[in-house]
Order: C-alpha cells, then sequence, then structure tokens
C-alpha cells in the first residue's frame, strides 16, 4: 500500500463526514465510551482490475492466452469491535467479507491459438472468462475516540488488513475448430480458483449516532489495498484486492 | 514437366456414383445427378420440418457469392444420433447444387435413459481418471454401433492422465457399460516440427503410433500419407506393380517428432499445401473431389547407388518426379553432392512446392478430364500441372526470386540454378512459346512436357499482361493480385468443361467459356484469356 494514498483517505474520509469546524469549540463531553461493536451492511465503491498474459505451447509453436477480469461495486458485510484504552487511543478489530461483482460474463479472455499447418498464422478468439473473487479482510486498528457531541462519536482508525482472497483464473481456453483450420470458434474456459493471503493497510472512519445510551446507528468508510500474490498453474499472478468501503448498520456502546 | 510425370500406370479408383448406396442401417448420401440430388433435396426438406434433421449451421460460401451451406444433425425423438449429419450447397436463390451426409434408417432405441446425467458424469470421470467441471455435462446421443444397431449413450471426452491422451467416452445410458471409446487427440498433438531440403522448417500434420510419429496426416480429411523406401527399388517397383501393399511401418518415422529428413518433410507438408490450395481457391477436395487417399513415396533409390544404376532407373526415380496415377506419387532422389546433369544440381525433388503441386494435379487432371497424355491434349495436361504448380507456389510463398519464392519458373528450388521451365519465356529454356513453332515430334509423346510452353505462356499474360516475349503482341492481363481469377478459369475448363481429347484450339474456346461462365461476357478475364491466346497464336 502507498502511504500517501491511504493518508489522502483518511483526509478525504474526515471531510466525507462532515463535521464543523466549530465542533471542537463545542465540545461538549459525551458519556465515556469504553469501546464499541458494530455491524454493517458494506458496499464497495470501487473497481479493480488485473489482466494477466501467459503463452502455451500448440501445433508446434507459441500461442497466447490474455485475460482481463475487473470487479465491479459490491455488497458485502462487516463487523467491528473496539476498546478504548487510553484517553481517546484504543485499538479495535474488524472483519469485512465480499465477493465483487465483475463485468458481464465475468471477465474477457482473447487467445492466440497457432495454426496447425503453417507458422506465424495464429487464430485469434474472445469470450467470456466466467472469473469469480471472494474477499476476506480482518483489520487491526488503531483508533481514535473523537466524541463530536453527546450524540455523535467519531472513531478513526488505520492498520494492517490481513486479506484472504479466492480468485478463479483461466488456465485453458476451449475452441473448436475445423479443416482448413484458418478459423476457430471460442468454446468456454478451464478455470480453476485459487487462494491467496497477504497483508495491507486499511485506514477508516466511522460515525456512530448514539440513540441511546448503549445503542445507537452508524456508518463507515474504510479504504484498504493488498497486491495479493496468486500462483495458478505455477504462474505468478498480482491482484489487487480491497478498496474504498462504504457502509451503516448498527452500534453497540458501552 | 520434361523427364517428369512419367505415368506408367493409372490405378483407377473405383468409387460409387449411386445415391444412397446403404449398408443394414447407415445410408451415405452421395447422390449423383440431378434426379437423385432433387430427390434427397426433398427428403432433407421433409426431415428438417418432421424434427428429423435440425441445422446445426449455416455458412456463406467463400468462393462463390451467394452460395450458402447448410449442416443438419439427425435426432431421434430429440436425441442426436452421433455422427448423422447432412452437408448441403444452396445458391442464393434457394436451388440446391449438392447434397452429402450420412443418416440411419429404422433407429429403434428408447430414448429415455435409466441413468442419470450426473451419474453418467461420474461414470465417464472414473473412466478417465480425471474430474470434469461444471460445465462439462455428458451429452446424450444414439450412437450407431460397429456392430450393427444402436444404442443410447452418454457422451464426453476427457483429457485422461492415465491414458495419456483426449480420449472420448461413450457409456451405455441405461447400464453404464462402456460401449465405445477413442483418442480424440489428432487434432491436438499430432503436429511435429520438420526441416525441409532447403533448410526451411515446416510444421508436419502426423499421427502418433506405438512412441513414434507417422507421417500420416490426421488433420486433413483424406488420408495424405508419405512412405520412405529407404532405396528399396525392387519393393517400390513391387508396388507400382501391384504386387505388394505399403503398410504402416514404410511410412517415414521419427521418434521424437523433430524431422530431418527433408525429402520425407517436404513430401508429406507439401501434399498438404497442395490439398490446402485447392481446397480453398476452389472448394476441391483432393484429387477426385471426394478426399480420395494421397500416397507420396520418397527414397525410391539411394543417392549412393547411381553409379551402377540402370539409365531407366536414372531418368525416373533420380532426375524425375512422377505420378503414378490413384493418387501415387513418387519424388526422385536426385544427385549425390558434386554431380550435376547438363549442368545443373539436382536436388530431392520433393523439396519443391511447384513440383509437388504439379504432380497432385496430375492426380487431379486424372480423375475430371483425363486428357490423354499425347499431343496437344497432353501439352494441356502438363500445362494445368505447371500452371497449378506455380499458383500454389503463389499462394504459400512471397513472390520474388531464389529459394521458397514464388516466381514463374518450374521446380527451380531443387534443380538449380535455373529450374526446368519457364512460364514467362518458355523460348529461353527452348520451348516453343507460339503455336506457329509448336514441337510436331513424336518423342515425348508428341511434344507434352514441349507444346505445355504455349498454353504455359498464354497462362503467363493473361494474368501478367504485358508483351509476348518474342513477337511483342501485347495483352491486358488482368494482374497480378487478380490472378485468382485466370486459375479459377483454367480449373474450371480443364476439371469441368474439357473433353480428354482436347486440342489448343478447344482450349481457346473452353478457357473463354469458363471466363464467360464466372466473370460475364466482356469482362476483364475474358478479354484477357482471348488477347493471351492471341499473342501465342492460338486461335
Amino acid at each position: 500500500m502507498r502511504f500517501t494514498t491511504a493518508a489522502a483517505t483518511i483526509a478525504a474520509l474526515i471531510g466525507i463526514a462532515g463535521i464543523p469546524a466549530e465542533a471542537q469549540t463545542q465540545f461538549q463531553p459525551a458519556p465515556p465510551v469504553r469501546g464499541f461493536l458494530s455491524a454493517n451492511g458494506m458496499f464497495q465503491t470501487t473497481a479493480s482490475t488485473f489482466t494477466e498474459r501467459f503463452e502455451f505451447q500448440e501445433f508446434v509453436e507459441t500461442g497466447s492466452i490474455d485475460t482481463r477480469f475487473a470487479t465491479k461495486p459490491s455488497a458485502g458485510l462487516d463487523g467491528s469491535a473496539g476498546v478504548r484504552l487510553w484517553r481517546n487511543l484504543g485499538i479495535g478489530v474488524g472483519i469485512t467479507s465480499h465477493a465483487p461483482g465483475s463485468q458481464a460474463g465475468g471477465g474477457e479472455v482473447t487467445a492466440r491459438i497457432p495454426h496447425p499447418f503453417e507458422f506465424n498464422r495464429h487464430r485469434e478468439i474472445t469470450g467470456q472468462a466466467g472469473l469469480k473473487r471472494k474477499e476476506t479482510a480482518i483489520h487491526g486498528s488503531l483508533l481514535y475516540f473523537f466524541p463530536v457531541n453527546a450524540k455523535v462519536l467519531a472513531i478513526i482508525g488505520g492498520g494492517p488488513t490481513f486479506f484472504q482472497a479466492e480468485q478463479s483464473f483461466v488456465n485453458d481456453v476451449r475452441y473448436d475448430h475445423e479443416y482448413p483450420y484458418d478459423t476457430a470458434t471460442f468454446r468456454g474456459v478451464e478455470r480453476d480458483n485459487e487462494s491467496a493471503s497477504g497483508v495491507g493497510l486499511h485506514a477508516s472512519l466511522d460515525v456512530a449516532w448514539r440513540l441511546s445510551r448503549s445503542f445507537g446507528v452508524g456508518g463507515v468508510v474504510r479504504y484498504s489495498q493488498a497486491n495479493l500474490p496468486f500462483t495458478p498453474a505455477d504462474r505468478s499472478v498480482k491482484v489487487e484486492v480491497g478498496g474504498v468501503q462504504a457502509g451503516l448498520g448498527v452500534r453497540v456502546l458501552f | 514437366m520434361r523427364l517428369t510425370s512419367v505415368r506408367l500406370f493409372v490405378f483407377t479408383l473405383a468409387f460409387s456414383s449411386v445415391a444412397g448406396v446403404s449398408s443394414a442401417q447407415e445410408t451415405r448420401v452421395t447422390p449423383r445427378g440431378l434426379g437423385a440430388l432433387r430427390e434427397w433435396d426433398r427428403r432433407v426438406t421433409a426431415d428438417v420440418r418432421s424434427g428429423d434433421l435440425r441445422r446445426r449451421s449455416v455458412r456463406e460460401d467463400t468462393l462463390i457469392p451467394g452460395r450458402s451451406h447448410e449442416r443438419f444433425d439427425q435426432y431421434v425423438r430429440g436425441v442426436r444420433v452421433y455422427g448423422a449429419d447432412i452437408a448441403r450447397q444452396r445458391t442464393a436463390a434457394g436451388q440446391t447444387v449438392s447434397v452429402f451426409g450420412t443418416i440411419y434408417d429404422g433407429i429403434d432405441v428408447d430414448t429415455d435413459p435409466a441413468l442419470s446425467q450426473a451419474d453418467a458424469k461420474r461414470r465417464i470421470e472414473a473412466l478417465g481418471g480425471a474430474a470434469l467441471g461444471e460445465a462439462r455435462q455428458p451429452e446424450l446421443v444414439v450412437l450407431p454401433l460397429d456392430a450393427g444397431g444402436f444404442a443410447l449413450a452418454w457422451h464426453e471426452r476427457v483429457l485422461s492422465p492415465s491414458a495419456g491422451t483426449l480420449m472420448a467416452y461413450f457409456i451405455d445410458a441405461d447400464t453404464g457399460a462402456l460401449l465405445k471409446t477413442r483418442s480424440e487427440l489428432k487434432t491436438q498433438s499430432a503436429v511435429g516440427r520438420g526441416t525441409g531440403v532447403l533448410g526451411d522448417e515446416k510444421k508436419m500434420s502426423v499421427s502418433p503410433s506405438s512412441g513414434r510419429f507417422l507421417t500420416r496426416d490426421e488433420l486433413r480429411p483424406p488420408d495424405v500419407l508419405t512412405f520412405d523406401m529407404k532405396g528399396n527399388i525392387n519393393r517400390v517397383l513391387a508396388f507400382l506393380n501391384g504386387q505388394v501393399s505399403l503398410n504402416t511401418t514404410d511410412l517415414a518415422s521419427d521418434d521424437d517428432n523433430v524431422w530431418t529428413d527433408g525429402a520425407a518433410v517436404d513430401a508429406h507438408a507439401y501434399a498438404g499445401f497442395t490439398y490446402d490450395y485447392y481446397f480453398k481457391r476452389f472448394g476441391r477436395r483432393g484429387l477426385n473431389d471426394n478426399n480420395s487417399r494421397i500416397v507420396s513415396l520418397v527414397h525410391p533409390v539411394r543417392r549412393q547407388d547411381i553409379g551402377t544404376a540402370d539409365p531407366f532407373l536414372i531418368g525416373l526415380f533420380y532426375l524425375n518426379a512422377a505420378y503414378f496415377g490413384g493418387g501415387v506419387m513418387v519424388y526422385g532422389e536426385g544427385l549425390p553432392p558434386g554431380f550435376t546433369s547438363r549442368g545443373q544440381y539436382w536436388d530431392y525433388l520433393a523439396g519443391a512446392l511447384d513440383i509437388v503441386a504439379h504432380e497432385l494435379t496430375h492426380g487431379v487432371t486424372e480423375f475430371t478430364s483425363d486428357l490423354i497424355y499425347q499431343g496437344e491434349s497432353g501439352a494441356l495436361n502438363e500445362s494445368f500441372s505447371d500452371i497449378m504448380g506455380a499458383a500454389a507456389e503463389f499462394f504459400f510463398q512471397e513472390r520474388g526470386t531464389g529459394n521458397l519464392r514464388g516466381d514463374w519458373l518450374i521446380g527451380e528450388d531443387v534443380i538449380r540454378p535455373g529450374g526446368l521451365r519457364s512460364m514467362s519465356n518458355p523460348a529461353s529454356y527452348g520451348d516453343p512459346d507460339h503455336y506457329s513453332v509448336r514441337f510436331t515430334g513424336t518423342g515425348d509423346n508428341g511434344g507434352v512436357h514441349i507444346n505445355s510452353g504455349i498454353p504455359n505462356l498464354a497462362f503467363y499474360l493473361a494474368v501478367e499482361g504485358g508483351a509476348h516475349p518474342r513477337t511483342g503482341a501485347a495483352v491486358q492481363g488482368v494482374g497480378f493480385a487478380n490472378r485468382e481469377q485466370i486459375e479459377k478459369i483454367f480449373y474450371r475448363a480443364v476439371t469441368q468443361l474439357m473433353p480428354a481429347s482436347t486440342n489448343f484450339s478447344q482450349a481457346r474456346a473452353i478457357t473463354l467459356q469458363a471466363a464467360r461462365d464466372l466473370y460475364g461476357a466482356g469482362s476483364a478475364p475474358e478479354r484477357a484469356m482471348a488477347q493471351a491466346w492471341d499473342a501465342v497464336g492460338v486461335f
């Protein structure tokens, strides 16, 4: 993760929260909060794309397969908990799970298939890749509790995120061709699901609106990101996971 | 080709000309004659209406505008009959031109399987030793059995680690018993890499067999076989005389599928190229247009034996390539390094695409007009082979000079320097370039390899235009980029319009008729053809 990106995101998140400038001067002590629990319906607002190209040997010549997979904004679930330890500082942990949607057909695959009789006369075929992804992220956060007023509590957080993701990859294409083999028709792909994990970073802003002493509603905006190393069929592919997520849900304050 | 195309024997292939030759249950649809065609056309239409035939695809004809080709699969109560299909060619007006295929009558099977698709999939996975993905579901088919009769079967392919190949499995849709299996890898792996006579790399369409690879092309529709005779002239002669048959052990072979015998590589690859040229240019399916086998023999003699070889053998199997009828070609061994003939070195004759295409074209002629190999008809026979040889060369090789380039010389890649003949200037090789100076002797079957220069030059001028190299007569050709037009005129003329005894004057009239058929009266190709014949003195 590029830290400048995270810092900029935090600044943006604060801006999004729309905290009045005079909030600091009009500060009214809120009931002390030792910690919180939250559950959110989450919406990942950003898309990510990965492309992969690998080569294969067929008809004593090198062919290639290019895959392009782009996620699109999608819903997921998020839960987190935090506890204040000293003054306004605390620690927390959160978990986010979602299966990003993708563009139609689950990505696009283009293959250049060698001709069986002649060199340098590849046939190009294109079709839908049917790829899927599932991401689970566990966020470990250093938190800053920022009571805006008696009703509103903002919690700013940041720290490492452990990502675990499943991503399907195209390992081969199926096609039909018939004599004289000058063209080929896309028939489908051979896919494998691969898993990978790794550590990235995140920054978040959680705003809780207290409805009662220990219950409220709130929203969270989080940016998290990592590049995970997948090894489909012994190939090496880096896939960017995470993104900007926004969620709404319930809060338990204690 | 001088000293080439010596046709010692003509094997006549017998093939069916009867509509709908049937075994007990199988009907091979090959209608000959308008009545039979109409009958089959009506049946196809009726079967489509009844649902017994379902259209799988329709494609536009790339050779003849307006034509289309439909393919139909046969179904029985909603279940496809495996391997039963019909191909129908139609004009833009909906008139049927041809119907070919295989269908089955009297199918009486219960099409309700006792074995579910999921169970069938598990059974096939167990047989193949590999799991199939979600997208791979067995297809229920009616399977014609080799022993006769039919069975309802589930069919799917598995890339089997144990078999080391892509296997197709057919299991009984009621009992799960294995009915039939075969490798379907032929379209995947039977391609090797070969080095030709001139050191160029080519792909070799071959077949794996017992850990080796054999020159049997399984990717093209016909059997394209290349036999390595290993210099066993007695076996060559015995085969050509019909005393022995060649078998798998005679095929050229290689352990690692990286082929280094240039003669075998080129004979095999160029035979395939020639088939491809005829198919792509004219839609023709091989020598007899019905995918008859193409057999090439290389190494009929040994180069080191030339010192003791009978002159008959030198002329036939060293300095020669020949079509022996029935789809059989023999490519001469050429000369040992350091030897020359008339100042030229002769390499393996299979090493030139124009020579291979020339010889195979004799097969096309044999199965069509069968131009009599004597006098003017024989010269037309030779000329058509030269024309198609040059045309195939231009089709696959970049135009230019030197080895492996398309040009108007015949055999120049392996008979060095200069080759055997020039189509653009026959007189430069001592061949007549005008009807007024034609050879009228009795040698060379009345000059079949000599007077071929006259129609050769007519073809060249009709394509390229320009002036007759000696008389200066001007011709407005169609241009090299449009050479396909003149190729099609000659192809149509020789394969469809010419009688066996065609002379030069008739050839003029017939090629002009072909030009009008294809491109219309007064068209540029017709004008080019007429001017070209004028230029060479044929009226």
